[in-house]
């Protein structure tokens, strides 16, 4: 349980700095994306991989949530094969992801306001 | 409140104790958690240390966490309890399994292994829900018993069914040795039709035989439709109970009726033994005396008289009783509530003398008469001390129905909880690993998941839709956990501190739980219906497609570049061997030399050649 405590410490400490969320989603070749070892994504490279217009890999959407609730999207004007599949996943992505963070908020934020009253 | 009579209740109950070899609890305060206002991480970390040792000491006895496939993989978290492990242990014995000594967990396991697979359902040893709620059918004496499941139309019961149906037999009275062989259960059900068919039952040998297990099964009916039968009957007069059981059907009857009472929480001895008055044991009589004493009698009898006496009048008044529901079940629900939590102090003591008393009583039968019966008594009781009033025989009927009432809720409530847990723990993991992953090679999903919630997905070329899919359930799954298991956590803190702010308890917090059991039922619900992983075979089917090498595609500009470089080679080769023959046969080593060197050297030029083409070709044309 030590990991899970880790996590949990990990998430507290996260939940205090929530100014934005982000999503990306990128398409393209796999092999152009590991990392030295092969042996997982180099995500700190991925963004300026896909800005590079090699062909390897192309940035499909980005959303960015602000704290006030304001969002700003980025999609592709590129007509890509299966658009409109990686567009529905990364909307997925997005609901996901804000109903995970909206939950760690009610617990870490609105659990201890509710406890102090 | 009347206290000398309170203290008897308890004395009682402490003899009963005594006589099982038991231990009384001792409930602590629990520390109050002042420090962890501050910090909502280690307010958790607390509310679960807390809720543990609530749990242990309350002795209550929740489902395990692990009961979905998400609950599966943080199963080192779960532990099954052991009052629990008991009650399960009770049930596999009356069914006819060797679930081996207390303590004994792999012979237990083993049982409950034997008892899935002949219940049809999932074999993996562990009683979660499924296995839980299965026990509770063929063991309980309330309907409903879900019929089509064990015992398909046109079908035979499934090996439980059968165990069951010997033990529903033993309990009227009828020779059934434990087997899950049907074919052994004959006779007694032979004599179960004859005896029912004399009381007016639809049991004759018309009536197949699904039919008269469904009958077996349905105490409330059996009763309800014995009373009117009973009504007409002039074979079957008045039995006393100091006479011995005469035949099938008397002992039917009576045996019935000994059921019915003790469902209803009175105590009437061992439900195994005659139900002839023995001097010196508690049996049906002292069941009866009791549940006389808080009756309206009819006109000229006593309680002594009726208290040895079954007849139609008895009858006649359990079938009334089963008709007095209730009609709000939350008003009902919110009466019993109050009224434990206003008698806190009495409460507290009754638990801490009841609960190790009986244990397996608590989590095994007569939880909807119980709290019908009790609902019932409260509507006209003010007051504990109306209750000690009424005598220490009923107090004490009274404070086994509150306990198991308080203890059922309050179990389902700390299962929700367990489950709470379990889906944090998962909810979490996901963060905690930083990433997830679906498939691999071309076809590879991965998600990364920074711990402010951000996301990066990588969709691979060749990721199939369901891999896609998969990814997306996930972080579904994920987000649904967490949401739904952060509302669980919220709401307890909420509950406990406002609770914890007094000088009380582990039962007023319990109190106040049970107080908004709906609530808590709603939230189980809620946790129940997470999402469980996608299709394993939708996934393993995807990762078995994506470790094969996809079928090479049939590139035909890649092949007429390589068939052009193989030509070059070819026709180089062939000019190079013109060549040296146009130089006559070499004479000298210099010649010979020169002869090699062409013949080796000019091949491997032109395969250079071929090899920085083809390379520029692919740069360029995307091969």
């Amino acid at each position: 349980m030590a990991t899970f405590k880790e996590a949990l410490q990990g998430l507290a400490n996260a939940t205090a700095n929530l100014s934005s969320l982000q999503v990306f989603t990128y398409t393209g070749d796999v092999n152009s994306v590991l990392t030295k070892d092969g042996g997982g994504i180099d995500w700190d490279q991925l963004f300026t991989k896909s800005k590079a217009n090699d062909g390897a890999l192309k940035l499909v959407a980005a959303t960015k949530v602000l704290f006030d609730g304001d969002t700003y999207n980025f999609q592709t004007s590129e007509k890509l094969d299966r658009l409109d599949a990686l567009l529905e996943i990364h909307e997925k992505s997005v609901n996901n992801s804000r109903l995970a963070r909206q939950s760690l908020i009610q617990f870490f934020m609105d659990g201890l306001k509710n406890a102090v009253k | 409140m009347n206290a000398p009579i309170w203290d008897a209740v308890l004395d009682e109950i402490r003899r009963e104790i005594h006589r099982r070899g038991t231990q009384p609890l001792h409930l602590q305060a629990p520390a109050r958690p002042d420090e962890i206002l501050v910090d909502p991480y280690r307010r958790l970390q607390g509310l679960l240390e807390r809720l543990t040792r609530a749990e242990r000491q309350l002795e209550l006895a929740p489902l395990p966490a692990g009961d979905t496939s998400w609950g599966e993989e943080v199963r080192p978290g779960n532990k099954e309890h052991n009052l629990r492990k008991s009650a399960v242990r009770a049930r596999l014995e009356l069914l006819g399994y060797a679930p081996g000594a207390e303590g004994d967990s792999s012979t237990l396991r083993q049982a409950v292994r034997q008892f899935q697979q002949d219940a049809q359902i999932d074999v993996d040893g562990w009683v979660g829900r499924q296995t839980w709620e299965a026990l509770d059918e063929f063991i309980t004496l309330e309907p409903p018993l879900q019929l089509e499941r064990w015992y398909p139309s046109g079908g035979s019961p499934c090996p439980a069914l059968v165990r069951a149906t010997a033990l529903r037999l033993r309990m009227l009275g009828f020779e059934a040795t434990p087997t899950d062989r049907e074919e052994l259960l004959a006779e007694p059900l032979a004599a179960f039709r004859r005896a029912a068919r004399e009381l007016g039952l639809p049991a004759g040998a018309e009536v197949p035989e699904r039919q008269v297990v469904a009958l077996l099964f349905d105490d409330e009916l059996l009763l309800s439709i014995a009373a009117r039968g009973l009504e007409g009957q002039t074979v079957l007069g008045p039995q006393d109970l100091e006479t011995p059981e005469a035949d099938a059907t008397s002992r039917m009857l009576r045996r019935m009726v000994r059921n019915e009472l003790w469902l209803q929480g009175y105590e009437v001895g061992d439900l195994r033994v005659s139900t002839q008055v023995a001097p010196g044991q508690k049996g049906l009589a002292d069941g009866l005396r009791v549940y006389w004493s808080h009756r309206a009698l009819p006109p000229g009898e006593t309680i002594e008289r009726r208290s040895k006496l079954i007849d139609v009048t008895l009858f006649a008044a359990l079938q009334q009783d089963q008709g007095a529901l209730t009609g709000d079940d939350a008003k009902a629900h919110e009466h019993v509530s109050s009224f434990v939590a206003s008698h806190l102090e009495e409460f507290r003591q009754a638990w801490e003398h009841t609960i190790p008393c009986r244990p397996v009583f608590f989590i095994w039968d007569g939880v909807k008469r119980g709290a019908r019966w009790l609902q019932k008594q409260i509507a006209g009781l003010s007051s504990l001390a109306e209750v000690v009033s009424k005598g220490v025989e009923y107090a004490k009927a009274f404070v086994w129905n509150m306990v198991r009432y308080v203890f059922q809720q309050g179990s389902k409530i700390f299962s929700t909880v367990r489950r709470a847990v379990a889906a944090l723990i998962h909810g979490v993991q996901p963060f905690l690993d930083g990433s997830i992953r679906v498939g691999q090679g071309l076809g590879r999903v991965e998600c990364q998941i920074a711990l402010n919630g951000s996301l990066g997905v990588f969709i691979g070329s060749q990721a199939s839709p369901s891999a896609a899919d998969t990814l997306a359930a996930r972080l579904e799954q994920m987000s649904q956990c967490l949401s739904a298991s952060s509302l669980i956590f919220a709401e307890i803190l909420r509950a406990e501190l406002k609770l914890l702010k007094g000088p009380i308890g582990w039962m007023a917090l319990l109190s106040h739980l049970v107080k908004d059991a709906p609530r808590w039922q709603s939230y189980l619900a809620q946790v129940a219906e997470l999402p469980d992983h996608p299709d394993p075979t939708a996934t393993l089917q995807f990762q078995t497609e994506a470790a094969l090498e996809p079928p090479p595609q049939r590139n035909w500009l890649r092949r007429l570049v390589i068939l052009a470089a193989g030509v070059l080679v070819v026709s180089g080769t062939g000019l190079v061997a013109w060549q040296v023959g146009a130089l006559s046969r070499p004479t000298s080593s210099a010649e010979w030399l020169q002869l090699v060197g062409v013949i080796l050297g000019l091949p491997i030029l032109g395969g250079l050649a071929a090899w920085v083409v083809r390379k520029w070709l692919r740069s360029r044309l995307g091969l």
